[in-house]
This record gives structure tokens, sequence and C-alpha cells, in this order.
């Protein structure tokens, strides 16, 4: 292992990371779709699908 | 001036360690929805403040400004034990790809070590979360709200500033008031004899001056607008030569 991947790869940060930007990304949908009116199962859901598909973007792409 | 070898080696080697999945103009989308959406949700709840509600802006303005120099300082460019993630990712990594001779990236997969990961934006508005929450059980509510907007919004202006620094082409970016300022300012930092002691504002060079850690001397508004001006750079910096 090189000096460098010592110091860029985050392993558990970006696997934490990306559990917090998913949850925070949640909670967000829910506070912007509620002002927008657009309440629903499938607003909640679609908000699940882009919230989990960043969570797992951030750990693939080790941010 | 010329990359060092050593620098371009760094980069090689950085680059090469870049996980595929990475994209750059998606990290910066995602820090700006979700900064964006943080405000619009939170100016949403405003409601006819007072008057002196509005002065927790100048007041958010100041601490943030001091925080993100003493973050800087004392966290970044220190080996903190618990913190040591950001000292590594900051002073061995992001030191070692921009420095003074070549402090541009070359792409957007470069945006990696530009940019903040995004749960860094989440965490500053957790902490936000507290004195908003406690200027709300003041009675302060719009207050508390103001206070979440301008935490975020000086968040945003933090990695838009810092992004125009390390940008290659700067024939926009010289010519706007402030930015250019602090794109002298941050460059100056990233040379290795400075960096520890240094321009540790990224934003606005407030603290800098005020704590006497510019690498200028002379007033306040000069430092704020003082663009690529270099007549007022002090003459007893241990600048490394390169």
């Amino acid at each position: 292992m090189s000096a460098t991947r010592a110091r860029i790869t985050q392993g558990k940060a970006s696997l934490i990371g990306g559990i917090v930007v998913g949850i925070a990304s949640m909670l967000l949908w829910m506070a912007v779709t509620r002002e927008l009116g657009f309440e629903g199962p499938v607003t909640l859901g679609a908000g699940l699908l882009v919230s989990a598909a960043l969570a797992v973007w951030i750990r693939l792409a080790d941010l | 001036m010329t990359m060092p070898p050593r620098q371009a080696a760094f980069r090689a080697d950085f680059r090469s360690l870049i996980a595929p999945a990475y994209a750059g103009w998606l990290h910066v989308a995602v820090i700006a929805v979700l900064g964006g959406a943080a405000i619009w949700v939170c100016a949403r709840q405003i409601s006819a403040p007072a008057w002196y509600e509005w002065l927790v802006i100048p007041f958010a303005f100041a601490v943030s400004n001091v925080f993100e120099w003493w973050l800087h300082r004392y966290v970044m460019h220190r080996p903190v034990r618990g913190l040591m993630g950001i000292y590594r990712r900051h002073t061995l990594a992001h030191h070692e790809f921009f420095t003074d001779a070549e402090p541009a990236f070359d792409s957007s997969r470069d945006f990696r070590i530009v940019f903040f990961p995004p749960y860094a934006l989440v965490a500053f508005m957790a902490m936000s979360l507290v004195p908003a929450y406690v200027l709300g059980l003041l009675g302060l509510v719009n207050a508390g709200w103001l206070l979440l907007i301008t935490n975020v919004g000086l968040y945003l202006n933090y990695e838009l500033f810092h992004f125009c620094c390390h940008v290659k082409n700067d024939g926009i970016v010289r010519r706007i008031p402030l930015v250019n300022s602090i794109r002298r300012h941050h460059i100056a930092h990233h040379n290795p004899g400075i960096m520890m002691e240094r321009n540790f504002n990224l934003t606005y060079p407030v603290a800098d001056w005020f704590f006497g850690t510019s690498d200028l001397r002379c007033g306040l508004l000069k430092h704020v607008f003082n663009g690529y001006d270099t007549s007022a750079v002090r003459g007893d910096l241990k600048r490394r030569a390169r």
C-alpha cells in the first residue's frame, strides 16, 4: 500500500458518511415535499430511493 | 512556475487512487442541492421577524469567520487525536496536491481533493441546529431560522470561494472583488513555508487580519479588497523557495 493510498482511502468514513448523508437527504426531501404539498407514499418512496442511491454512491465513490 | 516533481508524483498517485465511481460534478451538485434545499426550507419558516432578530446574521458571520480560521489553523493543520482524518486529508493530501507553484486543478476528478465530503455539510448543519434550537426556546424562532440560513450559506460560500482559488483559468475570478482577494490570500497559504502560520481564512480574511496571521501588513478593508496586489505582503515571511 502506498503512502498516498493510506492518506486518501477513508474506508469506514465513507460508509458512515454515506449513511449520514442518506438520512439527512431523506429528512430534507420530506421537508421540501411537505412545503410543496407533495406528500404521500409515492413521494416518500421516491425520497427513499434517491437517498439510498446517494448513500450508496458516496460509499462507492469512497467520498 | 513549473510544478515541482514531488507535487507531480503525488498528483499522479492520488489520481490513480480516486474511485472509478467518483464524479466531480455530482459531488458539487450534492453539496449545492443539500445546502440549497436546507436554505429554502428554513427561509419558508420565517414569518415577520423582529428587527433585532436580523442581528443574528452579522453575529453568525463573525462567529463563522473565526470558526473557519480556528478549524483551519488548529485542526486541519495540526494532528489532533480523533480528528486525524481531517489533518491527513488537508495537510498531507490537499497541500501536497496544490502548492503555490501549481495551485490549480486539471479536471473535475480533481474535485475529490478540492471540496469537502458531503457529510461535512451535514455535520455543520447539525452543529448549527443546537444554537438555533436554543434561540427558539428563548422565543427568537425567526432568529433561529436566520442563523441556520446564514451558516449554511457561509458553508456554500466557503466551497465556492475555495473552488475559485484553485480554478486554473483566472480570467474571470481575478476581476471579481472579494474573490480575487481570497484567491491571492489562499494561494499564498499554499506555500509550504508559511502554510502552518499564515492565511487561514477561506471566505473573507477578517480573522487573519484580527489575529495577525495574514501575510499582509495592512488594514481590514485593504485585506478584504486587496485583490492580487502584493505591495502589502510582509517582508519577514519564511517562504520556501522552490
